[in-house]
């Protein structure tokens, strides 16, 4: 049965139109020879097309097109009061190879994104956690730019939630209403500021949106670009070996020897603090755990029959890698992502708490040191002119509210790690 | 029709590993014509496996490998990776073993099958799933077309290897190098998988039949391969080597087979001349000199790689003792 017939077309015709098997005339058998065939043509076609590789391509001349134009024809802003920042590019960087590798081969292969939708169903924490991300997402990504940038104003400073109340004193204006008389005299709140006010004025709920920005930027950068690298790195080290194993694996090691959060401080005390630094460092030296676990595993999985088949059936050992030994360790991949993106979010709110971090980040870390300590004893001239200090337990709220939002969100990755885990196992559909 | 279509000689292959080098594949050769079908048969170890592999250079990069395959006028045997990648499923497609590990749990089978006809096809992705349920139908999985929606785990061993064959015929591939196809499902489903396979050869696929099973071998092969340690033994038609076995290995097996001899303790064999000669009933000296050539038996193109049956020597005391274990009855 030779296949050069059909193989040969040059217009790469249907084969499921050339008709089964036994009905091919045996008479052609000896007639027909082996066509020569340039697959290279045949193969760099089929790849040029891949929508992956087009998106990216796409996404990345964007990005280079509004970098060269921010750069050079744009003045401070880029759009409206937009001054685009370095975080912002490795932000939107991330975001294009999350659309380019993760929205497109998702809308690509909806079967199976229904597929593993339909076994979340059944686990409501996980499913429960994943609209929780969700909501994450949109508001850190359209949020910020919905809101803009809060305005310092004192006079709305320390403003209760809605329902809650604050000694007088610790506010001037009060446009939730004053009662009481004397020193028992307290500011309520108002729908305004629905979870009430910092000392700047800043409304919870605006601090809250560009904090969720800060973490998502976090989220996305890991996700989008440290993820992929330590995967990448696992899988070619294990599935080349040799040098290119050795090489990588040193590097990794020389990572996980090296405390990130040290390098961060000591470049800190250089280059100033910025959430870009952090990005980078911990980018840079957080995945190699990630790495040495795909590379086992990968090692494990190299010696099941499917990967021996699918060479047998003319893959090359990239894409075998790709297609069956990358799937194959999303058991192990999906639940270190959900354990690196809680970690890293949750390291920069510690750095921010700390203040080790550029200001002009909102951060929830940065907020729940707002609420706590100095910042509120040294509130007002107002307040230390009449002895009366709020407490951090006056302004619970400034505190409360985003550590309250930081631990749902690092409980929702948790949850959604393993249940999207056990989701992706076809074998766990009964 | 002149040249076989595949054609292999002198084929070693040579495997280093901690204990030294593994003389896997130490002389092999055989050929097979177009729609023929070519068992090779061995006992376990005796390199059947890594022969197949060797043909589409799926052993390790450490290997050596010198002889020759050729294929359809092509030399194999030393052909660099990316052309040997457009003949791997294209032309020549193996099927597994065990064919639940052959399939990866995380992808329906529909698009494993699909996956094995773009690797070489320039088709879109609904056509290749057309093709699949078609292939699917055509490998005898009832309701093809739900079926092609479910995972490996969902289908029964030999479904499975159904579904292996279905992914091995999806190019049409002139050569099938079937590796122990039915070892691992019980009888019956033996029975139903050797139909499809005789079927499929009947339609004009050419069939490297690898087995330990005779029973198998009688029932599909046209000519036999027997291997003993690497070395090609001795290779006729199917009737010819059952009918009246020449090689004293080859009396041994078909015996062992039909459940007649006693087994014996293996020894080591040894590494030059005949290495059978430790455990032949018939060894003499001339046996530890040259590795014996193949020396015509009887009817046409049925050989046996033993002393005994060099010209200037009389095989009758060996040939005394081949008794047929059973009629070979092909309906072919």
């Amino acid at each position: 049965m030779d296949d050069a017939p059909s193989a040969g077309r040059p217009d790469g015709g249907s084969v499921g139109r050339d008709g089964a098997f036994g009905d091919s005339p045996q008479s052609d058998r000896g007639g027909a020879r082996f066509e020569r065939i340039d697959w290279e043509a045949v193969e760099e076609r089929r790849r040029s097309v891949r929508p992956e590789r087009a998106v990216l391509a796409v996404g990345l001349v964007a990005l280079s097109a509004l970098a060269l134009y921010d750069r050079y024809v744009a003045g401070v802003y880029l759009v409206g009061t937009w001054n685009v920042t370095a975080v912002d590019w490795l932000f939107l960087l991330a975001l294009v190879v999350l659309l380019a590798y993760g929205v497109v081969p998702a809308v690509r292969n909806r079967r199976a994104v229904l597929r593993v939708a339909r076994r979340l169903r059944s686990r409501p924490l996980a499913a429960a956690s994943l609209s929780y991300l969700g909501l994450f997402f949109l508001v850190g990504l359209f949020g910020p730019g919905l809101l803009g940038s809060p305005t310092l104003d004192p006079g709305v400073q320390y403003l209760p939630p809605v329902g809650e109340t604050v000694p007088a004193s610790a506010t001037s204006d009060c446009p939730g209403g004053v009662t009481g008389e004397g020193f028992d005299r307290v500011c309520h709140g108002t729908w305004e500021y629905p979870l009430g006010t910092n000392h700047r004025g800043h409304g919870m709920v605006h601090l809250l949106v560009l904090g969720a920005r800060t973490a998502l930027t976090v989220t996305v950068v890991a996700v989008g670009l440290v993820v992929p690298l330590a995967t990448v790195v696992g899988v070619a080290a294990a599935t080349y070996g040799g040098w290119v194993d050795s090489l990588l694996m040193a590097y990794v090691d020389v990572q996980l020897s090296v405390p990130a959060i040290v390098i961060y401080f000591v470049s800190m005390f250089y280059i100033g603090p910025s959430l870009f630094l952090l990005l980078v460092v911990f980018g840079l030296l957080s995945w190699g755990g990630i790495a040495r676990l795909v590379r086992s595993e990968v090692l494990q999985r190299r010696e099941e029959g499917y990967v021996l088949a699918s060479r047998a059936a003319g893959a090359s050992k990239a894409s075998v890698a790709k297609a069956h030994l990358l799937p194959n360790v999303t058991n192990t991949v999906v639940p270190a992502v959900f354990h690196l993106v809680p970690v890293l979010i949750l390291t920069e709110a510690g750095i921010a708490f700390l203040g080790f971090e550029d200001a002009r980040a909102y951060s929830w870390g940065e907020t729940i040191a707002d609420g706590l300590g100095q910042t509120v004893s040294a509130a007002s001239p107002a307040d230390r002119f009449h002895n009366l200090a709020v407490t951090p337990l006056d302004v619970w709220w400034v505190s409360a509210v985003p550590a309250v939002v930081l631990a749902l969100t690092l409980v929702a990755f948790k949850l959604a790690g393993d249940g999207i885990r056990d989701a992706l196992d076809p074998r766990g559909e009964r | 029709m002149s040249d076989p279509l595949l054609s292999v000689e002198g084929l070693r292959t040579h495997i280093p590993t901690e204990g030294g080098i593994v003389r896997a594949v130490d002389g092999v050769s055989f050929e097979i014509d177009r729609g023929e079908t070519v068992a090779l048969v061995g006992e376990s170890g005796s390199g059947k496996t890594v022969t197949c592999e060797t043909i589409t250079g799926l052993v390790p990069e450490t290997a050596t490998v010198t002889g020759e395959a050729r294929f359809d006028g092509e030399t194999l045997t030393g052909l660099e990776e990316n052309a040997l990648r457009r003949i791997r499923g294209n032309r020549i497609a193996h099927v597994f073993q065990n064919p639940r590990s052959a399939l990866d749990p995380v992808y329906t089978v529909g698009d494993q099958i699909a996956e094995a006809i773009t690797l070489h096809r320039d088709v879109r992705e609904r056509e290749a799933r057309e093709r699949a349920v078609a292939l699917l139908g055509r490998v005898g999985i009832p309701n093809a077309g739900e079926r092609v929606d479910d995972h490996p785990h969902e289908f029964s061993g030999g479904q499975c290897q159904r579904v292996a064959i279905a992914i091995a015929i999806a190019c049409e591939p002139a050569l099938l190098l079937a590796d122990e196809p039915t070892t691992s499902v019980d009888v019956t489903v033996q029975a139903r998988l050797l139909a499809l396979l005789s079927e499929l050869t009947a339609s004009g696929t050419s069939m490297l039949l690898v087995t330990h099973d005779l029973r198998v071998v009688a029932t599909l092969a046209d000519r036999v391969v027997v291997l003993y340690e690497g070395q090609t033994v001795e290779r006729g038609p199917t009737e010819a080597v059952f009918g009246r076995p020449a090689h004293p290995y080859t009396q041994a097996l078909v015996e062992s087979a039909a459940g007649v001899s006693e087994g014996t303790d293996r020894e080591d064999a040894p590494a030059d001349g005949c290495r059978f000669r430790n455990e032949c009933p018939h060894a003499i000296d001339a046996c530890a000199g040259e590795r014996p050539a193949f020396e015509p038996v009887g009817s046409p193109g049925h050989a046996a790689a033993c002393v005994h049956y060099a010209s200037e020597r009389d095989p009758s005391e060996v040939l005394a003792d081949s008794e047929p274990a059973w009629t070979v009855n092909r309906e072919r």
